[in-house]
């Protein structure tokens, strides 16, 4: 069996003298210095290695999370900036192998340290006689390190066009999503799983719970790695894998919801975590006008499966989310036939409050659409982000410090003050987004058609 | 039968089409200068052909085989070098050769044969163990076309390779290009220095405006500059001791000649191939007063035919490239 050459070029790379000798003395003495410093306040009897445990735990977390981070979400972009991407996609490497080989290989080093303190870790904490969750904290430290690597990893491939010239990114802004993510899905193990020990009625105990999650969302975040080089590689195919991913998404949200109070947080929960992904995506994601255009062409000519290669994920996301927010509709017109034998049917607040969710969610996607059809298009993701804070952040802000709280429907999905109040303003901004992306599309292929030069 | 068949190939960028309806047969064994002005297409087309960037619309198959189909499989049979490449600078330049052997499915036990095989091509033999950030540039372009090589591609595009190369560089180079075709390889190289390129092609293509101009084999591409086959031309090269004011202008007053196109001390004249007309321009040139050191009839020059019909006047590089791929829309 032949040795993967990406994981060994990252090796040969990886282990140089110089920096094996600095990480080594480093994670040598930050460990020693715990060690000598437990050893010097303890009794002459016992020594008691909490220090050492704690600063084991903290460094190993460092260690995978900022440093091990760093270089998996630099993984393509250093080839990239280094112009050694192209001869690697002219390899006869297949997507898996080349995902693998950079996503461990890159941060081989950094794992190596970061194994050393978690030997430590594990050492000092039998030491301490307290070994009661050890290997459940370490297999989540595992987990957390492996979703922020695969995540930061991604995160610089979505951000990839297919333009050459266009194509890059900054490390920096990949690992920020990536701890970004990480500390959203930590703050939901730790918080929003609490007393949660169930899945479907399936009794699995809470710190199951939280590892199979942490893992299940590292997991995907592997298999989105491995799709997205895929199509570096220039192997294209149907987003299959991302709706089996939207489709299990909101199957673990309404696991999870199943039988809790309120009964209608079975829709309501899958169609949050669809709205906060179909947000994300939609920022994230690499702009590609010409892509989208093609798609088209290709849709309306009848062209299915070049259509499906080339439809952006947050389009997919868009439907699926429709179709989410579809069903809660059908649940709560079903209320005397129980058609759909959905939990319960939702009461008219949750319908207006979905139905607003969907409209402001519309106006947000289409707003950094139509920064896609600007003349710094590879910007959209930050300028959209920056208007849903303002739009969502600060004018609420405002509103609440001048104690206008109805007003707050014109910027979020409150449900509150009837339909009129309710719909009528996200209608409203929905419609004139929506309005002002055609019209800036129109504009930009008027500007930009693309002809040969007329010599 | 053609290694490479390209069909219809467009290509867009948002404010302009790089490639326009472009078709093409590549024979095996051929060495195609690829010619254009900046901006002309050559590098998208290149990058299409290695399958790096996928055209809007067309075709391209690489030995039968469709490359969007099955861009891996293609990857076995060719080698690119980019205008613009990089290297690890950590690594020597045999673990370089090494990775580039090994994401090229070449099995263990080979890779040892084949990294010192593309070392000694490249003159690298000596410089196997050295870091790449310790090699000069010429080094440094030499190791990365010994990298596209390393596995024997059957097909291999060449973008620039002759940058930064010095000039006995430049002089293996053209003998590795050369040495390549004769071995089976066949090659599209791109280049600026078309001098160099008509040392060792055999065909040229000239792209201009996304648009395939012409797509020859260069000695058929010499006659076309002349005009009609009826008025056959040729072209004469003159060489002269010294630089001279006036070596354009006295040539620009012989009668015949349809293109005059001077290079410090050596010029390029089109004249009907005729013996009489032959001696009347040297006569010509000696009676003007030139000291004529050298006058011979040239072989097809690259760059004779990119002035011709490459930055020439549409009209005329249209109505001279009537067997191009396609015909210009």
């Amino acid at each position: 069996m032949t040795l993967n050459p990406e994981f060994r070029r990252n090796l040969w790379i990886q282990f140089g003298e110089t920096r094996v000798l600095i990480a080594g003395i480093l994670t040598g003495m930050i460990l020693l210095t715990a060690l000598a410093l437990d050893v010097a306040i303890a009794s002459a009897r016992n020594v008691v290695p909490s220090i050492t445990v704690f600063v084991a735990h903290w460094t190993a977390i460092v260690i995978l999370l900022f440093w091990a981070g760093r270089q998996a979400a630099g993984a393509v972009l250093r080839e990239i900036h280094g112009r050694t991407w192209d001869a690697q996609r002219l390899s006869t490497m297949g997507p898996w192998r080349m995902a693998w080989g950079k996503l461990f290989g890159a941060t081989s080093l950094a794992w190596t340290m970061a194994s050393i303190c978690l030997l430590a870790y594990v050492v000092a904490s039998f030491w301490l006689r307290n070994p009661g969750g050890i290997f459940t904290a370490a297999a989540a430290l595992v987990g957390y390190a492996l979703f922020c690597q695969a995540t930061g990893l991604l995160a610089s491939l979505a951000r990839l066009s297919g333009r050459p010239g266009e194509r890059g990114g900054s490390t920096t802004v990949a690992q920020f999503f990536a701890l970004i993510a990480t500390g959203l899905l930590a703050a939901y193990a730790v918080w929003a799983l609490q007393d949660q020990g169930s899945w479907f009625g399936f009794r699995i105990g809470e710190d199951a719970l939280r590892l199979l999650t942490i893992w299940l969302f590292a997991l995907w975040a592997m298999i989105g790695v491995y799709r997205r080089m895929r199509r570096e590689l220039q192997m294209r195919g149907v987003p299959w894998a991302w709706l089996l991913f939207l489709i299990t998404l909101a199957l673990y949200a309404e696991g999870l919801a199943y039988g809790r109070s309120p009964p209608q947080l079975a829709l309501i929960l899958p169609a949050t975590i669809t709205m906060i992904v179909l947000w994300a995506v939609s920022v994230i994601e690499a702009k590609d006008p010409l892509a989208l255009r093609q798609c088209g062409q290709a849709f309306r000519s009848g062209r299915w499966r070049e259509a499906a290669t080339l439809v952006p994920l947050w389009l997919v996301t868009y439907v699926f989310f429709a179709a989410v927010i579809g069903i809660c509709f059908a649940s709560a017109l079903a209320s005397d036939h129980r058609i759909l034998r959905l939990p319960r049917t939702l009461e008219a607040d949750s319908v207006l409050v979905l139905a607003a969710a969907f409209l402001f969610l519309t106006r947000d996607i289409f707003i950094v659409q139509c920064f896609t059809f600007g003349r710094e298009g590879q910007y959209a993701g930050a300028y959209g982000a920056l208007i849903s804070f303002v739009l969502y952040f600060a004018v609420p802000v405002v509103f609440i410090a001048g104690e206008q709280t109805k007003l707050l429907g014109l910027f979020w999905p409150t449900g509150q003050g009837g339909w009129a109040l309710c719909l009528l303003p996200a209608a409203a901004e929905a419609v004139l987004a929506v309005g002002l992306y055609l019209w800036r599309r129109r504009r930009y292929w008027r500007e930009n058609a693309a002809v040969a030069p007329s010599a | 039968m053609s290694i490479i068949a390209a069909e219809d190939l467009v290509y867009d960028y948002p404010r302009t089409r790089a490639l326009d309806g472009v078709s093409f047969g590549i024979e095996r064994g051929t060495i195609t200068a690829l010619v254009g002005p900046n901006g002309a297409g050559k590098t998208t087309l290149l990058r299409c052909l290695a399958v790096l960037d996928r055209p809007a619309a067309g075709r391209i198959r690489l030995d039968g085989i469709d490359v969007a189909e099955h861009p891996r499989e293609v990857h076995r049979k060719l080698g690119y070098l980019s205008d613009f490449y990089g290297l690890y600078d950590d690594l020597t330049v045999r673990q370089c050769l090494t990775y580039h052997a090994a994401i090229h499915d070449i099995a263990a036990d080979g890779q040892k044969d084949a990294v010192e095989r593309a070392a000694s091509r490249m003159d690298l033999a000596e410089l196997i163990g050295r870091r790449a950030a310790q090699l000069s540039r010429g080094q440094r372009q030499r190791l990365a076309i010994a990298q596209s090589i390393v596995h024997d591609p059957a097909l291999l595009l060449l973008d620039e390779p002759a940058a930064g190369l010095d000039p006995e560089a430049r002089w293996k180079l053209s003998s590795l290009i050369a040495e390549l075709a004769k071995g089976g390889m066949t090659l599209i190289v791109s280049s600026h220095i078309l001098s160099e390129l008509e040392d060792y092609s055999t065909h040229v293509m000239i792209i201009r405006g996304g648009r395939l101009v012409l797509h020859k084999p260069l000695a058929e591409a010499s006659s076309e500059i002349g005009g009609a086959a009826e008025t056959r031309q040729t072209c004469m090269r003159i060489e002269i001791a010294a630089p001279d004011d006036g070596f354009e202008r006295f040539l620009g007053r012989f009668a015949p000649a349809t293109r005059v196109a001077v290079h410090g001390t050596s010029a390029s004249v089109f004249i009907p191939s005729d013996a009489q007309t032959r001696v009347a321009l040297l006569r010509h040139c000696v009676q003007s007063g030139l000291l004529v050191t050298g006058y011979t009839e040239d072989r097809a020059r690259v760059e004779e035919i990119y002035f011709a019909l490459a930055q020439g006047g549409e009209d005329g590089g249209k109505s001279k490239a009537g067997d191009a791929g396609k015909a210009p829309r």
